[in-house]
């Protein structure tokens, strides 16, 4: 179950990813010995990831929420194979660039 | 009257193969994304346009300044209601607008904002947007209150009483 923590990582490491979050009612997560994963969820067959995404400046010149999900699915691609890796864009937040 | 204007104005958003919403759905798994990030999305997108001073009805507002009096940020997502299926979105807007703005101009061009953000951030089709005016901003209204508090402001300048 290192896979979670693998993918956290990577996820988080996104650009357009401000921070994974639970989801609605912190349900996304992944228990460990010691240990919670916030925002990840690996099944055998699927990967549910909840993300809170990055809003820049104007708005029109932000990055797509669909094209921010296939970025994430992407630099996870090695990890998940062929599960279907879920996004949920839980929150935005805005940020200068 | 809403919908003619909404049907000429999708026309011209640019379209991904397949339409908005086909992006979200895909076999490699799917992307929702929550009422709120759209409501946000809605919320700045509105602001954008110049003409709209605020946003929400008479007790939001008045919520809003009392957060604001204790320090807290107005949030965006105030005036704005939001509806997310799947693949569609419908949004409701409560605007407070500037004096001497065409209303019906400045309702189409929020609208056309509006339906642009959510579409090109979010991927989602957006079925309506009802925008409500609940107020207008005078010009008066806001000199005369930043005057009362000059007023109630104790004189910069006083000579100092000990010495």
């Amino acid at each position: 179950m290192t896979d979670a923590r693998k993918i956290a990582d990577r996820a988080r490491s996104c650009p357009g990813v401000a921070g994974l979050s639970g989801g609605p009612f912190g349900v996304v997560a992944t228990y460990l010995p010691g240990e919670r994963i916030t925002g990840v969820s690996v099944t055998d067959d699927e990967v549910d990831i909840a993300i809170v995404a990055r809003l820049t400046e104007p708005l029109l010149e932000a990055e797509p929420f669909p094209e921010t999900a296939d970025r994430l699915r992407q630099a996870m691609a090695d990890l998940t194979g062929d599960r279907r890796v879920n996004v949920r864009i839980h929150d935005v937040v805005e940020e200068p660039r | 009257m809403a919908d003619t204007v909404l049907k000429n104005q999708t026309s011209t958003v640019p379209k991904q193969a397949g339409g908005p919403g086909s992006a979200l759905v895909t076999d490699k798994g799917t992307t929702s994304i929550d009422d709120v990030v759209v409501a946000k999305i809605a919320g700045l997108a509105a602001r954008e346009v110049s003409g709209v001073h605020a946003m929400g009805g008479g007790a939001a507002r008045a919520l809003g300044t009392m957060r604001g009096m204790v320090g807290a940020e107005t949030s965006v997502t105030q005036g704005v209601s939001v509806e997310v299926g799947e693949r569609q979105a419908a949004v409701d807007l409560d605007l407070v607008v500037e004096y001497g703005i065409a209303i019906p101009e400045l309702a189409a061009a929020v609208r056309r904002n509006v339906i642009n953000a959510i579409e090109r951030m979010c991927g989602l089709e957006v079925t309506e947007v009802n925008i409500r005016v609940d107020d207008v901003n005078l010009p008066g209204q806001e000199e005369a209150r930043k005057k009362e508090r000059k007023k109630e402001e104790p004189e910069p300048e006083q000579e100092s009483r000990v010495r």
